[in-house]
């Protein structure tokens, strides 16, 4: 295989597994974009080692631009500790007020004429398709150290990932850890910066923890997850630039991260766009059959001269839509184009839905005192989410045996309140 | 009128237009989304110069602002739709673009050195040599012209859209149960920031409009959390930054747009540190121990 | 809605201004009086001009030694002396970015010279498929260098009718001097042998001296420097290296030299060694006082640089 390839294949690896790992906490502490403003941060450090040094020797540079990379981390604390502003605004404001005091600075350079300054701003950002197996080494490093420091820290870390106040309480140093976490982050970024650029260790830090964020609700397989997808596409990136020339490899890997994690946007199960969708539409198709069973039920009830005939003409147009689906699933059974009837299943199911709704009005009823009209819209809602479970519940609580009939109940109540009501008129 | 006070109004312009529009998006944990479009702009400026094959203003602000837009709508969508956070879901969208734009660059336009730093970022100090002419005449300076017309949009936006606004900064759930267009008013916030965000970034370049997006409405934040004083009180930090940074600038001969953000940070910092003193000063004053 | 008034209020004041800025701004587009300072945008043209003005004239560009025409930001110093100036003198072909833009404005004020407007544009070097996509380092070509010399000598002596003389003689001087220069890079070129002619180089800054002389340049990134390359490009270039024998790599001062290690690297993994060589100049002249200090100077740096390493 081609030592170049070689090269920046492991080298991304190791590097995409670090990222991954500081962006899982990064990610739950909605800093996300910790990256983007650490890089950004770098600046004035960038333009003091070079004033101070006089060369364009990167590590100068790079130590630096970690020192300030360091401060701005400092100052976000800072900032979300003595003030209630959001981690966002915090590190929108130590990106701007850093990079204004690198533009300064950078302007002063400019004006002293130093021979070698030009390209400062960006002479120490690399790019991924150079790296070489120094890096490689480096990010070795890194990575064990990334390591080493979270399974070391792991529960405390979780801990602290979903609920500080309670870590804090339970006796988590919680100053301690912050600080190797952002230590472990400053670290990450100053090493992967000079190799890969500022907008690739945004996106490493990113994209991963979003994506593994959509599969899992475990924090271990959350880890491992996010290590995983930062891997998989730095290798797709790398590949296709090995593979197609001018096809720069960040950028692409970048690419495949962003699809990736739009992928599981949408597919992943349970928390995905399309399962979230389609399980609403399941839920609606469900509440919009039980609605017409119920109504077609009620009234073959009262109206039992109808000789259980339903008129397909007297339904409205999503209704009528409906029938063909009910006519598969067995509810009903037409009888010529224009009329239907109520098949036995169908029809226990109406039933079903509609003893449950007068349940719940039954319950509210007993139990708050509130008039069984009112609780009419109330239990147009929760007929159709009511369990046999529920259902039973709710019969022990009211201190009904199974044979009880809330239809009879309701029917009684209702010519009660009529006759009193015509009564008192 | 002096290259100075012109320099001064355009800040201020820019800054009170960034810090109106910035204030709804510092309340709904955007604040990054300057740092997103300043990046996000790359491809559309690519596009812009592919199809039309020239160097011209009109094209890359067009497909800026195209781009501008774009990716507020992303930003937007990722959040409300694929429900991940506003932070992760900006970082996602504009890396991506902007990745898209450099292998736009390197597949297509390697040849010339065309960025959004070359063609799209104005520079303040330089704004007095942009004029707009009708009829042989020259009627003032670009950037004012455009900013004013920008805070004409945002005013006109602000002013009608008042109470929805409020509501639905505070909260989009309460407001959508009183009746409240929440998607409508976002949608139409967000377009409006990306559009003054672009439209500054060609009048000023990008540092300062980052900045003042961010700093002056959250400084505000500390000191009120009433909208209608948050807004004054930024355009009062705006009104601070822009002179001071000026003429901070002025006596150190330094970058305009670096020393407004120096000072907009700084005062920020102040607020802060002044508030802890303030609130220390109150206890002592009035601690029980002192009787 | 309070505010909103104080908005309304604002917003009318500085409309109120803004207008009044109109009148102001007439009166001052009449020419001041002609003095002799002259302001150029980068250093090269800054030398150019100090050559053929001589020393009566203050001659100071805006961009110092070693700065970046892309990263140049101006300052307010900057902006008096654009003021102040009597004529300005821009590179043009877009190396200014967007600076290049405030040309109109300027000249309502001062007497403004672009560089680029003294050679046909076909002379220019355009290796895209967009129409104003050429390359603007076109300083590198001396021949195209001398037409700019005898064009700012024109447009001065047409300014300042008294100093015609000079400037035309101290033009003559300059053109000569480069010719020898021209002459003496032949001499120098000729010790490289024709198959090592090759400039592999970090970022293409360099085609106008290679087509002047022969040579072939090969860079990974192009001239832009927001463009990235992809593995498959540092291979090609690897097996470049190898196949063609070349001795050294150029790196330049824009960009990171992490690139040029990698192509190291990876001929050493061939088993080939390639030289990094000395750094190029490309958009600025160096420091005041060293070797590179004038165009001239600048030039010879980077010839004995290239004769060194590809000898």
């Amino acid at each position: 295989m081609d030592p170049t390839f070689q090269f920046v294949l492991v080298g991304i690896l190791l590097l995409s597994a670090a990222a991954s790992l500081v962006g899982t906490y990064n990610f739950f502490q909605k800093q996300a974009l910790v990256g983007e403003t650490i890089a950004h941060a770098m600046l004035p450090g960038i333009v003091l080692a070079f004033l101070i040094s006089g060369v364009k020797n990167p590590w100068y540079l790079l130590l630096g631009a970690g020192f300030s990379g360091w401060l701005s981390v400092l100052f976000i604390d800072w900032i979300k500790r003595e003030s209630k502003i959001k981690a966002d605004a915090a590190m929108a404001i130590a990106l701007t007020f850093f990079f204004g005091i690198g533009v300064m600075l950078m302007v002063r350079l400019q004006q002293m004429e130093i021979g070698n300054q030009s390209g400062l701003d960006h002479y120490l950002f690399g790019k991924a398709a150079a790296m070489t197996g120094e890096d490689g080494k480096l990010f070795f490093l890194t990575a064990i150290i990334v390591l080493t420091l979270m399974i070391r820290y792991h529960r405390d870390i979780k801990l602290l990932c979903f609920n500080r106040e309670y870590a804090a309480t339970i006796g988590v140093n919680v100053k301690r850890i912050d600080f190797i976490l952002s230590f472990m982050t400053i670290l990450v970024i100053a090493t992967g910066i000079k190799a890969a650029g500022i907008i690739l260790m945004a996106a490493l830090v990113i994209a991963p923890a979003a994506a593994a964020s959509f599969w899992t609700r475990k924090y271990a397989t959350f880890l491992v997850l996010a290590v995983g997808i930062g891997a998989l596409g730095g290798l797709s990136g790398v590949t296709v630039s090995y593979y197609i020339s001018g096809m720069p490899t960040g950028p692409w890997i970048i690419v495949f991260l962003f699809f990736f994690s739009l992928f599981s946007m949408l597919f992943a199960p349970g928390k995905g766009y399309v399962p979230r969708m389609m399980l609403r539409a399941k839920a609606r198709q469900k509440i919009r059959v039980e609605n017409l069973l119920k109504s077609v039920y009620y009234d073959f009830y009262r109206h039992p001269d109808k000789k259980r005939i339903l008129y397909f003409n007297n339904l409205n147009k999503d209704e009528r839509l409906l029938i063909p689906h009910l006519t598969k699933k067995g509810y009903v059974e037409p009888l010529d184009k224009l009329h239907g009837t109520l098949t036995q299943k169908g029809y226990r199911e109406g039933k079903r839905i509609y003893r449950l709704h007068c349940l719940w009005e039954i319950y509210l009823w007993r139990k708050m005192n509130i008039s069984v009209e009112s609780t009419h819209s109330d239990a147009e809602y929760i007929e159709h989410i009511i369990t046999p479970e529920v259902e039973k519940m709710i019969m022990d609580d009211l201190g009904y045996c199974e044979r009880f009939e809330p239809l009879t109940e309701i029917h009684n109540y209702l010519s009660r309140e009529n006759s009193q009501n015509t009564a008192h008129v | 009128m002096s290259d100075a006070l012109i320099i001064i109004l355009v800040g201020f312009l820019v800054a009170v237009n960034s810090g109106i529009t910035g204030a709804f998006m510092v309340l709904r944990k955007l604040s990054m989304i300057g740092d997103a479009i300043s990046h996000a702009v790359l491809p559309g400026i690519i596009i812009a110069y592919m199809i039309s094959g020239h160097r011209e203003n009109f094209f890359f602000l067009l497909g800026a602002a195209f781009m501008g837009v774009f990716v507020t709508l992303m930003i937007d969508w990722f959040n409300k739709k694929g429900k991940l956070p506003t932070d992760a879901s900006i970082g996602l969208s504009f890396t991506f673009l902007f990745a898209v734009g450099i292998i736009l660059i390197s597949a297509f336009t390697d040849q010339v050195d065309i960025d959004a730093d070359c063609v799209l970022y104005g520079e303040i100090s330089l704004v007095p040599f942009h004029t707009y002419t009708i009829f042989g005449v020259e009627i003032g300076t670009k950037a004012l012209w455009d900013n004013l017309f920008i805070l004409g949009l945002i005013l006109a936006f602000v002013g009608f859209m008042y109470r929805p606004l409020f509501i639905s900064s505070f909260n989009e759930e309460y407001g959508q149960s009183v009746g409240v267009p929440i998607r409508s008013i976002r949608l139409s916030l967000m377009i409006l920031v990306s559009l003054t965000t672009v439209f500054a970034f060609e009048s000023v370049g990008a540092i300062l409009v980052v900045a003042f997006l961010v700093i002056p409405p959250a400084t505000a934040l500390l000191v009120s959390q009433r909208l209608p004083h948050m807004l004054a009180i930024t355009t009062m930090l705006a009104l601070f930054s822009s002179v001071g940074g000026f003429f901070l600038a002025d006596s150190i001969d330094g970058s305009i747009a670096g020393s407004m953000s120096f000072v907009a940070g700084i005062m920020f910092v102040g607020v802060i540190l002044g508030k802890k003193f303030y609130a220390r000063f109150a206890r002592k004053r009035f601690s029980p121990h002192q009787l | 809605m309070k505010n909103l008034h104080k908005f309304i209020i604002l917003a009318g004041l500085t409309l109120g201004i803004a207008s009044c800025a109109q009148n102001t701004a007439e009166d001052e587009t009449t020419k001041k009086e002609l003095g002799n300072t002259i302001l150029t945008t980068t250093s090269l043209l800054k030398d150019l001009v100090q050559e053929i003005a001589g020393n009566d004239f203050d001659v100071s560009a805006l961009m110092g030694a070693g700065v970046d025409p892309h990263l140049y930001k101006p300052t307010r110093s900057d902006i008096k002396r654009l003021r102040e100036a009597d004529v300005v003198v821009f590179n043009g072909i877009h190396l200014e970015g967007r600076m290049s833009e405030i040309k109109t404005q300027v000249a309502k004020e001062a007497h403004v010279i672009t560089a680029s407007d003294a050679f046909d544009a076909a002379n220019l070097i355009n290796s895209t498929d967009f129409e104003d996509g050429q390359d603007p380092h076109f300083w590198f070509d001396l021949s195209l260098w001398v037409d700019v010399t005898n064009k700012i000598s024109q447009e001065l002596g047409a300014l300042y009718p008294e100093n015609q003389e000079v400037f035309e003689k101290n033009a003559m001087a300059y053109v000569r001097k480069l010719k020898n220069l021209h002459v003496e890079i032949m001499e120098l070129v000729k010790e490289i042998p024709e198959e090592n002619r090759i400039l592999v180089t970090s970022h293409d800054a360099l085609s106008y001296f290679a087509r002047t002389y022969g040579f072939q340049v090969k860079s990974l990134q192009g001239s832009s420097t927001s463009a990235e390359f992809g593995v498959k490009d540092v291979k090609e270039m690897v097996d470049f290296i190898v196949e063609n024998k070349i001795p050294a790599i150029f790196p330049e001062n824009i960009v990171s030299n992490q690139a040029l290690e990698a192509l190291i690297k990876g001929c050493e993994k061939r088993g080939y060694t390639v030289k990094l060589a000395d750094e190029l100049y490309s958009d600025a002249l160096g420091e005041d006082g060293g070797p590179a200090d004038t165009f001239i100077g600048m030039y010879r740096e980077n010839i004995n640089t290239i004769v060194k390493a590809l000898k």
